[in-house]
């Protein structure tokens, strides 16, 4: 009788084990932060929803697992930012960071982030992340400066530059782009660089100093509501038929060619984002964005849209085990995926590698001022090379 | 002048040091780490009501000190290895000397004219800050700076040793801070605040005092600086913005000007606000809002004034 018992008792037990794995899994949490106030808010909130975008297009089940998206707002703020990635990390034990775009906040996040052994893909364009600063643990999907000034220079010399004029924020991005136009043409064939503060209001100071016969033409490193700006008055003083100007980086961006004076078609640029590429995955992408959102996406949802593919296409190769953080971010270091702009993926370094495409502002059927994608400049790297 | 019977006041402090010995064992190391931001925190807006509250000088430039003696520490500890008895004491003393600078410029004025020359002088510190690239690393300032070594070989690794040394410090400070506004020196302050000319009239060196009280609150200003350093692992030139000055100004105009424990009181609420309503809403900001305004419209004495006022009131005439 007793025997019988412990059969059945074992019986149910065997039967108990089987039926285990159908148990409901825990969702799969990942913090999602981004300058939601502030100054910053106007680039950070449109990546947030784009990161948004592309954990619905999977209908928030990756792997059998759900996932759960935690918002949290840095303000572009340092110090915050670190407060609210530990909140992210200590209080919602998040598996990993798909998180943030300021490059000042970065740099805070980043020992915090390597201590804590949380996996992060960041779009801070911050050439550090990848260098002094690299750890297992940290991704940059965006384009450092050194490696968008380098594609940009090279883009240039094929137009036949060769020497330039330089006007960038006197802040990192522009410093480092002046590195990185001295490599490419040799300091003495930069004219002139000129680095006036963020959110400077009148150009006219460095615009009259540039001599069209001295260049080829000028890299302009500034973003934000200064890249129209500084259009505007470069359009204003003539320069612009004399000497063509060239944005580096996200300078043509979507968001930003409503603002730019229908004179700045001719406006040069290189960029790792093409609004108008004829490609289904940019359609599927820019369609998806405009339903959801009623505005059109520039590079800055691209970033987010894409730091949030690589993610899901490693937690698809991981099968969904995020928990084992090793086997995860050797799968994320490996991830290839086939974007709007082709093939893209992660370097040794863990910095973003993928298409640029040289870029020119043309008025668009409609009217409208868009990008019109010229030669595609296969497979860009960090040139750890030039700056170790 | 209310008084506290000293009963009721042994019974507060011994409630409020028994509280502070048990949360480190009750509370997450997230929590506890939010409450050692809101005892930084506190202190910055205790050392500025010092001013504000106090001497009646409203400043819009407090952050500089603040920042300053954080990136004294900052630079000192990452760049020479200075241990926290060095690199402490140099940011306070960097921030001392800074504010007596400062005050020999901005005492020379008062009202809104004090607060534009302050103002100023602190946004002429972020400049430094933010341009001296070489040393201060720019906009992304000084990422990693080493826990705070007490000696060689021993670090405040862990959040809870962190919050004792932080919390030691803090009270350490609340109490000076309460024994100089409660002294002969700190009644004359008060009468500053009331009335220079009368204050003159009565043959006190107003300048003098008005002078040591901009210092003091500048060196408590630079060891809330400091400490948050230690805390957050880095400094930027965030630190030194005017945001901030404005940030800590409004703390103490929530928490009630000349009440020291008021202006602490601020602080915790406004960390609290900014870290538990942004995870449930991105309204966060509006919220803050609407409560200065509430804050401006029913209780212009701040917290503690409602509260004071409302005892009265239930006491009757």
């Amino acid at each position: 009788m007793q025997s019988m018992r412990l059969m059945a008792t074992l019986g149910v037990a065997a039967f108990a084990s089987l039926i285990q794995p159908a148990q409901a899994q825990e969702p799969i949490r990942i913090g999602v932060m981004f300058p939601i106030t502030g100054p910053i808010s106007a680039q950070g909130r449109p990546e947030r929803d784009a990161i948004k975008q592309a954990f619905e297009e999977e209908n928030n089940i990756i792997a059998g697992r759900k996932v759960e998206l935690l918002y949290e707002d840095s303000a572009g703020r340092p110090d915050t930012g670190l407060t609210k990635v530990k909140a992210l990390v200590e209080r919602n034990n998040v598996h990993l960071l798909v998180s943030e775009l300021v490059s000042a906040v970065g740099a805070a996040v980043a020992p915090y982030v390597n201590e804590q052994k949380i996996p992060w893909v960041s779009t801070v364009a911050l050439a550090s992340l990848t260098r002094e600063m690299k750890s297992p643990y940290i991704f940059r999907y965006v384009p450092s400066s050194y490696q968008y000034a380098t594609a940009a220079a090279e883009s240039a010399k094929k137009l036949g530059w060769k020497k330039v004029y330089l006007i960038g924020w006197n802040a990192p991005p522009g410093r480092e782009t002046h590195e990185a136009l001295k490599k490419a043409f040799g300091p003495e064939n930069v004219i002139d660089a000129m680095f006036p503060n963020v959110g400077t209001s009148d150009y006219a100071p460095y615009i009259s100093k540039m001599d069209p016969s001295k260049a080829d033409g000028v890299f302009a490193a500034m973003w934000g509501a200064d890249a129209p700006r500084i259009t505007q008055q470069y359009v204003e003083y003539g320069l612009s038929k004399k000497m063509p100007l060239f944005g580096i980086a996200s300078f043509t961006s979507e968001e930003l060619l409503g603002d730019m004076p229908p004179e700045s078609e001719g406006l040069l640029s290189s960029y790792t984002y093409c609004g108008t590429l004829d490609t289904p995955e940019n359609k599927a992408f820019v369609e998806g964005y405009k339903s959801r959102y009623k505005e059109l996406p520039g590079s800055y949802q691209y970033m987010g849209y894409m730091a949030a593919k690589m993610v899901i296409q490693a937690i698809k190769d991981v099968n969904g085990k995020v928990e084992d953080r090793q086997a995860f971010t050797n799968a994320l270091s490996k991830v290839q995926v086939k974007g709007p702009m082709g093939m893209t993926s992660f370097d040794e370094n863990r910095g973003m590698v993928g298409d640029f495409y040289a870029l020119k502002v043309v008025k668009g059927p409609d009217g409208r001022l868009q990008n019109s994608c010229g030669e595609r400049i296969p497979q860009v790297k960090d040139p750890y090379h030039l700056f170790p | 002048m209310k008084t506290t019977s000293p009963a009721r006041m042994a019974l507060f402090l011994a409630v409020a040091a028994a509280l502070a010995l048990i949360l480190p064992y009750v509370l997450t190391p997230y929590y506890l780490g939010l409450v050692v931001k809101m005892m930084i925190f506190a202190l910055f807006a205790m050392s500025l009501d010092l001013l504000i509250g106090f001497t009646g000088m409203a400043s819009l430039g407090h952050a500089a000190y603040f920042g300053l003696s954080a990136y004294v520490t900052g630079l000192t500890a990452l760049t020479l290895g200075w241990n926290v008895w060095l690199a402490l004491p140099a940011g306070l003393m960097a921030s001392a000397v800074a504010a007596g600078l400062f005050g020999l410029l901005a005492l020379r004025t008062r009202g809104s004219y004090f607060l534009m020359i302050t103002l100023a002088l602190s946004q002429l510190m972020w400049g430094i800050a933010f341009g001296w690239r070489s040393l201060t690393g720019g906009d992304d300032g000084l990422p990693d700076v080493p826990r705070p070594r007490l000696w060689q070989g021993y670090s405040l690794t862990d959040g809870v040793s962190f919050y004792f040394f932080a919390f030691g410090l803090i009270a350490l400070s609340g109490w000076l801070l309460y024994r100089i506004t409660a002294s002969p020196f700190g009644q004359c302050l008060r009468g500053i605040r009331e009335s220079e000319t009368r204050m003159l009239a009565l043959g006190y060196d107003i300048w003098r005092y008005k002078f040591t009280a901009f210092v003091l609150g500048g060196l408590f200003a630079g060891l809330a600086g400091s400490l948050y350093v230690y805390y957050n692992r880095f400094v930027s030139p965030d630190y030194i913005h005017v945001a901030r000055s404005a940030e800590v100004l409004l703390m103490v105009i929530l928490g009630g000007a000349g009440t020291l424990i008021g202006p602490a009181v601020g602080a915790a609420i406004i960390v609290a606000l900014e870290n538990v309503i942004s995870a449930y809403t991105e309204r966060w900001v509006m919220l803050l809002g609407f409560v200065y305004v509430i804050v401006a419209l029913f209780a212009p004495n701040g917290l503690t004034g409602l509260i004071e006022s409302l005892r009265k009131k239930r006491a009757g005439p």
